[in-house]
């Protein structure tokens, strides 16, 4: 059973593989938990035919109360200071700061807050995470629905 | 107070005598962005004290020395060393201060282990966080006792700091002197390859490790090193 309420921070739903897959994921999490609620937070969306999964306005995140998945980091700077979040899963795909050296006291202000926790999409992410910020909770290569579900089982 | 211009520049000395604001108004110089004599135009001649560092000596720079070395006192800090490069300046300027290993009789030497005591002071030593950092600076490459045991190699977690060129993602970013006093403060050990911050690594409580050619957690020690601190070094030889 999920301790809080689920929201996903997708500004654009784009037609690719991995988005739909997001999405699949969501909807399993739906079937299989009917009394918590599962959103996405949206701006603009190419895909069609999303039933079942309720999309709200990017601007409605700032009041959600729950976990919050984001998918990049311009997402996860935007939700660390939202008020009444509870966990952020970070699902990183790359690490930020080798594309974007500056100053070591910016990334620390992300990456040291506690309930910022990396879900890495590879062993490699995940190894410099937790070398870097020992926040890295595990990997899920694909997003897949089984390995999300027990990260969000997980006890805090 | 006296006006004393600064090179801004990336280096230990430069980055904390500017803490010393209390007797000093300390003005950068961010050559070559700025003509130097646009520069003391700018500040309509109010600067008598120049420190300008050997890495950014042009042509431009020597003719104003040349031009106004009996209006302003220029002290050249040779944070690269030539011996052209100081027999050409050192008789024209007030004074030349060079590090710790260069030996010249007519020169302020710079001393091995200085601190800045307008941070490095009151200090208390928090929590250790287990975790190794070495600031990479102005070093083009890694030494190689660190890079065996940066990832993949191991999982260690050593954290580098403060030199955009060196690519690797263990290398997390810039720091001020400020910050690196923290990290020194919140971590279990300084890796180095110079030295050149292990007195403030003692003072900050942190085990000491060469990494220059081995990295080997066993050779780990607490320094014991006498020091200066860069406030008397401006008494003696810059107020």
């Amino acid at each position: 059973m999920m301790k809080h309420d689920v929201g996903f921070i997708l500004p654009v739903l784009e037609n690719n593989n991995f988005i739909i897959e997001i999405c699949r994921t969501i909807l399993s999490l739906i079937d299989a938990n009917k009394k918590t609620e599962f959103c996405i937070f949206n701006s603009y969306s190419e895909l069609a035919g999303l039933n079942g999964v309720p999309i709200l306005p990017i601007s409605h995140a700032k009041y959600f109360k729950g976990d919050l998945f984001v998918f990049d980091i311009s997402s996860l700077l935007i939700v660390k200071n939202f008020p009444s979040v509870n966990n952020i899963y970070y699902y990183a795909i790359d690490i930020a700061w080798t594309s974007s050296y500056s100053h070591y006291s910016e990334w620390e202000k992300i990456f040291s807050k506690n309930n910022i926790k990396i879900i890495a999409n590879n062993k490699h992410i995940h190894d410099i995470y937790n070398i870097a910020w020992d926040n890295s909770i595990g990997i899920s290569e694909r997003f897949e629905y089984e390995e999300i579900k027990e990260f969000l089982q997980k006890p805090n | 107070m006296k006006n004393i211009c600064i090179t801004k520049s990336n280096n230990k000395f430069n980055n904390n005598i500017i803490y010393y604001n209390q007797e000093i108004n300390f003005i950068d110089l961010d050559f070559p962005k700025t003509s130097i004599y646009k520069h003391w135009y700018f500040h309509q001649q109010n600067i008598k004290h120049y420190i300008i560092n050997a890495s950014i000596i042009s042509e431009e720079i020597v003719t104003f020395i040349q031009e106004f070395n009996s209006d302003i006192e220029f002290i050249i800090y040779f944070d690269i060393f030539s011996d052209g490069l100081y027999e050409l300046l050192q008789p024209i300027v007030k004074k030349t201060i060079v590090n710790y290993d260069i030996n010249k009789e007519n020169s302020i030497q710079l001393p091995k282990y200085i601190i800045n005591d307008v941070l490095y002071t009151n200090i208390s030593i928090p929590l250790k966080k287990d975790q190794m950092i070495y600031f990479i600076d102005n070093n083009a490459t890694l030494p190689l006792g660190l890079q065996s045991a940066l990832y993949p190699n191991t999982n260690a977690k050593i954290k580098m700091f403060n030199n955009q060129s060196v690519q690797h993602p263990q290398n997390l970013g810039f720091l001020n002197e400020t910050e690196k006093k923290n990290l020194l403060l919140e971590s279990s050990t300084y890796c180095y390859s110079n030295e050149e911050y292990l007195a403030e690594s003692m003072l900050c409580g942190c085990g000491a490790l060469n990494v220059t050619d081995t990295f080997d957690i066993e050779q780990c020690y607490s320094p014991e090193l006498e020091y200066i601190t860069y406030g008397s070094f401006l008494k003696d030889h810059i107020l």
